[in-house]
């Protein structure tokens, strides 16, 4: 029959994972049961204490818990190996859009130009700045719905990683405008507002995501 | 043992057939599964079991359960209808390719 660890040598496996920042829920939890799972097993089958069984099962998991970052996510956000893995995977797909919607207004909008009164210039001009700073109160909101809640997951990693985003908004913050007094598209202003907006999407999805990761684990 | 990379491509064809035949599994239970009825042949490993699950679950083929086991949570998996009819595609495929290889490494003589 398996015996089961007892509280104080699953707190030790679990100081252990915290040692090794997995401490992202989704990810923590089933590393945690399979350890324990691992080492019940061991003890048994093997009739050995549970120090040496805890060693055999932390030599299996070692090279999954090395930190390490990713080109998707910058050298600055580095974690262990399972977390960033989980977290690449979530977040391919978005980083290609990503970078779609940067570059495709840009080279559609490259040289355009558009015959518009001073008047109406003035009102695409101002809805613009208008919709942008609604897009930037909605992603602070995000960003502080996030900070509330202590509890960490892969998504909230993601988050983390994408907020300097901000720096989309340099043209808007900087006084420039979407159409220039000669009637030309600013392409770069368009695509930096289109990625942001992108940026925007991917920062309320993955938002949306981490707080359903934690309501499906806090409901047991 | 030396197999490993054979099976590494039938990885998630093999987490859904084990899942299509329990009603849920969690992830070291799949891991001894697997090893029981290969007889030790096929060992999965942690690194290469977990991101084939979180894939099988972003795709919406596998829905996730928790559940308090003794003195831990324990998180299940099971097929969605989704990931049922995805198994049973996975399994025609698999069942072609083997076909294939068959052909390929024992292929039979004949006078026609």
């Amino acid at each position: 029959m398996e015996m089961e660890l007892t509280t104080k040598q699953i707190a030790e496996i679990n100081r252990y994972l915290t040692i090794k920042k997995i401490d992202h829920i989704d990810i923590k939890l089933e590393v945690l049961d399979h350890i324990i799972t691992d080492v019940e097993y061991l003890m048994s089958s093997k009739d050995i204490d549970f120090e040496f069984a805890f060693k055999e099962v932390r030599l299996k998991w070692k090279q999954h818990f090395t930190q390490t970052s990713s080109f998707y996510f910058g050298v600055a956000y580095s974690a262990p190996k399972i977390i960033l893995d989980n977290a690449k995977r979530a977040f391919k797909k978005s980083y290609f859009i990503l970078i779609a919607s940067y570059f495709l207004p840009f080279i559609l909008f490259l040289n355009f130009q558009m015959k518009v009164t001073g008047e109406a210039r003035n009102l695409i001009n101002g809805a613009i700045s208008i919709a942008t700073i609604a897009f930037v109160i909605l992603f602070i909101y995000t960003y502080y719905q996030k900070s509330k809640i202590k509890l960490k997951t892969t998504y909230s990693f993601i988050l983390k990683t994408q907020f300097w985003s901000f720096l989309f908004l340099i043209f808007p913050l900087f006084g420039k405008e979407l159409i220039d007094k000669n009637n030309e598209f600013n392409s770069v202003y368009l695509g930096l507002i289109f990625a942001f907006i992108c940026s925007l999407l991917t920062t309320r999805y993955f938002y949306k995501k981490h707080v359903s990761v934690i309501s499906k684990y806090k409901n047991v | 043992m030396g197999n490993q990379k054979l099976y590494k491509g039938s990885l998630q064809t093999i987490i859904l057939k084990l899942l299509a035949q329990h009603e849920k599994m969690y992830g070291y239970e799949i891991t001894q599964k697997v090893k029981e009825l290969t007889k030790g042949e096929l060992h999965i490993t942690e690194g290469a079991l977990y991101p084939a699950l979180h894939k099988l679950e972003a795709e919406g083929l596998l829905d996730v359960e928790v559940a308090k086991v003794g003195n831990r949570l324990r998180k299940y998996y099971k097929l969605t209808e989704q990931g049922a009819k995805e198994t049973a595609n996975k399994l025609a495929e698999m069942q072609e390719f083997l076909k294939t290889m068959q052909q390929l490494v024992n292929p039979k003589f004949s006078l026609d």
